[in-house]
């Protein structure tokens, strides 16, 4: 009996048992100190559903063997530039959003491209090199966001140059996807347009790993050798895969924007890669596995964690920000942990 | 012959522009920057020179793991941190002067090899993976340190200086001022201006290499190698090139004097050189380069990997630990949550612009490194200024090309690396 709960804390993972049990606190906080559940179950939907697609696109590069995407940022400032040009022409509403995600596409496939020739040079350190060319976009493009001729009144600074740091979307689309089809149960909003918008691309992705280009991709992930012998281009996997996940990047900083209600410019993106990542890992992913199973239960638990934290700490703490504490301890240390688990490191 | 020769010279200034290929462009961009941000002689090398003396332990604390083949040491994070902690503690009990730094030392030191120990085993268990691991656990550790110091301080920890807590009592405030008797307490001991201060370094280097020599022939009647004239010549040489310079040029001598250099701060800094260059020289030394060479051959010699790799990571972060107490008490204060997040990034930044790579670094990288950086740190946001009207381009430029640099250093190891295993395994196909 011991022996076999043991193994089943073993297969579950220690720290996902923590935060669960962490979760479950919290969430008998929640009515302890009387907060109002249904606007935390509303908020805990809108979080997970703005933070689904940018930890999606862990997906392919953990799939190819390129380990967790760090150069995540890489991707949202394609999406940043895109969402730019789409309030600079005025495009509103729901339409706007959506030619927001067309046209940060072709940038996230050149971006994605050129970065995944210096992916395939790099074998073994991808992680660690990864991390700092997504770092360095995001200092490049804060001087891109000084000196790019964006013109529209209301996105620049009225005094000076170049863009401002937070732009409001109110006169665009502030939650078009979150209100659209929304409706309430029990005082709780389900942001149907967003749910729905969402399980469009987890399917998408869900059947391109079953597909055909999918399955050579898991080989190449798994096992670079065996894979090159049956005829599997490796390279040109990983470049693919590096390519999905850029774009699903962009993509996913549009969608979290338009559910946040704000673009958040320069150094905003900086640390946004953490985040998508801790959610994968504690949904069960390693750096080498992943389902979308494990994406989606992983950005729950997540991301419920810290929206029904934001108001326990604030009515236990008013001051500082205790849940932005937890958020830091427990993403990275997750992090450490599926680094400490893959044993060696290096997968040959 | 002759084309021979010139062929041979020129695949050397190749492999030397290929090999120094970051260190040339950071010294393009510096005197492009100089001349661009139009600033005083005198300010310039002021500011350089205090950054040099305020940075430099900081960065040597990074030789050490690199050696042993773990990478650039992104976790000497926690070693800033113990040093915060020190200070706090210090600051607590209302020490100040010299006496507040001696404690917040005393107060690191354990807690810097315990953070060390620490991060080494965590190390072990991520082989491989050193730096991304490093950096992640530098996060991690924010989290936890702003945890103790934002809410836990105050209600759990008593805290006896009340000054040092928020209105509310809960949690430190920001930032933490030291009081005008221990801001730069180790510098205000002994001011020399800079042309005295590189007159005396070099008498000194020259009388050591003269002592060196006397004391080898009249006691030990040994010959005299070329490697010893050739340093007492070297010397000699730079002490007159720089007479000639100060004499020839009123400006530059002027901004010599002009600026004044902490003597103790820079014999604690040649204190950890000599001890870093001594460590090296150690059985433990030639253990830790025999680990960085390969782990393997080491532990069949005998070598514990495991326990030398900890020793490394916990030399680094007490070293980091009293470079930032030095770093601390240059400025006077720091920002309480926030000061430690960017040790690693520029201090390897840094020693990486100074030629080091992730396998090599030695103690001219990290001098030569800190030079150019801070260089490009202090004239980007002027030259950025003046060349399109606009700090805060200088401003961000000089953070990407912290970036750049580390991402280009690392892929660039990283690709040869890849390039040399390809070459091993078409050797055994």
């Amino acid at each position: 009996m011991m022996v076999s709960i043991k193994n089943m804390v073993k297969s579950f993972g220690f720290p996902r048992l923590i935060i669960l049990a962490f979760l479950g606190l919290l969430i008998l906080m929640m009515f302890v100190l009387h907060i109002p559940v249904p606007l935390t179950l509303s908020q805990c939907l809108v979080r997970v559903g703005i933070n689904l697609v940018l930890a999606l696109a862990m997906v392919p590069g953990i799939m190819a063997g390129t380990g967790m995407n760090f150069a995540l940022p890489l991707g949202i400032e394609c999406g940043l530039l895109a969402g730019m040009i789409s309030l600079q022409y005025n495009m509103k509403g729901i339409g706007g959003i959506f030619a927001a995600m067309a046209i940060s596409i072709p940038f996230s496939i050149l971006a994605g491209w050129a970065y995944s020739q210096l992916v395939n040079r790099v074998k073994g350190s991808e992680m660690m090199v990864s991390t700092y060319i997504g770092f360095s976009m995001v200092a490049l493009m804060c001087i891109g966001w000084l000196v790019l001729p964006f013109s529209n009144a209301s996105i620049v600074w009225p005094i000076g140059d170049g863009l401002r740091t937070t732009i409001t979307l109110e006169e665009w689309y502030d939650r078009a996807l979150n209100q659209l089809f929304a409706f309430q149960v029990f005082g709780v909003d389900i942001p149907v347009g967003l749910i729905l918008v969402i399980s469009v691309f987890c399917l998408i992705v869900w059947l391109f790993m079953r597909s055909h280009l999918g399955l050579m991709m898991k080989a190449a992930g798994a096992n670079p050798n065996f894979a090159r012998s049956n005829g599997v281009k490796v390279d040109s996997m990983r470049t693919i895969a590096t390519i999905l996940s850029t774009v699903l990047g962009g993509i996913g900083i549009i969608i979290y924007a338009q559910g946040f209600g704000f673009y958040q410019l320069y150094n905003a993106p900086l640390m946004m890669a953490f985040p998508a990542i801790a959610a994968v890992l504690i949904g069960g992913a390693t750096p080498s596995r992943i389902s979308i199973f494990h994406v989606i239960l992983g950005t729950i638990m997540f991301q419920s964690m810290l929206a029904i934290a934001t108001p326990v700490a604030n009515s236990l703490i008013p001051e500082g920000n205790l849940s932005e504490v937890v958020r830091t301890i427990v993403s990275n240390g997750i992090i450490l942990y599926a680094l400490s688990r893959m044993q060696g490191g290096k997968r040959s | 012959m002759s084309s021979e020769k010139t062929s041979k010279t020129g695949v050397f200034l190749k492999k030397l522009l290929i090999n120094n290929a970051v260190t040339l462009l950071f010294f393009v961009i510096c005197i492009a920057g100089i001349i661009l941000a139009d600033q005083p002689m005198s300010y310039i090398i002021g500011e350089i020179s205090s950054r040099l003396f305020r940075n430099l332990i900081l960065i040597l604390a990074l030789l050490v793991p690199v050696w042993a083949g773990m990478g650039m040491n992104f976790s000497i994070v926690l070693g800033a941190m113990a040093a915060q902690i020190g200070i706090i503690v210090s600051t607590n009990f209302s020490l100040s002067g010299i006496a507040c730094l001696t404690v917040s030392f005393l107060v690191s030191i354990p807690l810097s090899l315990l953070f060390g120990n620490l991060t080494g085993r965590l190390f072990n268990q991520t082989k491989g993976q050193e730096m991304i691991t490093g950096m992640i656990l530098g996060f991690f550790a924010k989290g936890i340190y702003d945890l103790v110091f934002m809410f836990l301080c105050g209600p759990v920890i008593p805290v006896r200086n009340e000054a040092l807590l928020l209105t509310n009592g809960i949690g430190l405030t920001t930032p933490i001022n030291l009081d005008n008797a221990t801001k730069s307490a180790i510098n205000k001991i002994w001011m020399v201006s800079l042309d005295k201060a590189i007159y005396g370094v070099l008498v000194l280097t020259l009388l050591f290499f003269m002592a060196k020599m006397m004391w080898r022939m009249i006691r030990r009647h040994e010959k005299i190698s070329r490697k010893e004239i050739r340093g007492l010549l070297v010397s000699a040489f730079a002490l007159a090139m720089f007479y000639l310079l100060c004499r020839s040029s009123e400006t530059f001598l002027f901004a010599l004097s002009f600026t004044d250099v902490p003597i103790v701060t820079g014999i604690l800094i040649v204190i950890v050189c000599i001890y870093i260059t001594f460590l090296s020289k150690t059985k433990l030394g030639s253990d830790i380069h025999a680990v960085g060479q390969s782990m393997p051959i080491a532990v069949s010699m005998g070598i514990p990997a495991d326990k030398i790799r900890i020793t490394a990571i916990m030399i680094s972060t007490l070293l980091a630990a009293l470079g930032q107490i030095i770093f601390i008490q240059d400025i006077g204060n720091f920002t309480t949550y926030t000061a430690h997040e960017n040790v690693g990034t520029f201090s390897i930044a840094a020693l990486l612009v100074g030629g080091a790579s992730i396998k090599k670094a030695n103690i001219g990288h990290a001098i030569l490194g800190a030079l150019l950086f801070h260089t490009m740190f202090i004239i980007s946001p002027l030259a950025g200024k003046n060349l399109f009207d606009n700090a805060q381009l200088g401003e961000y430029f000089r953070v990407f090309v912290c970036y750049a640099v580390i991402a280009v250093a690392l892929a660039l190891h990283a690709w040869k690396s890849v390039m040399a295993r390809r070459v091993e395994e078409g050797e055994e196909g």
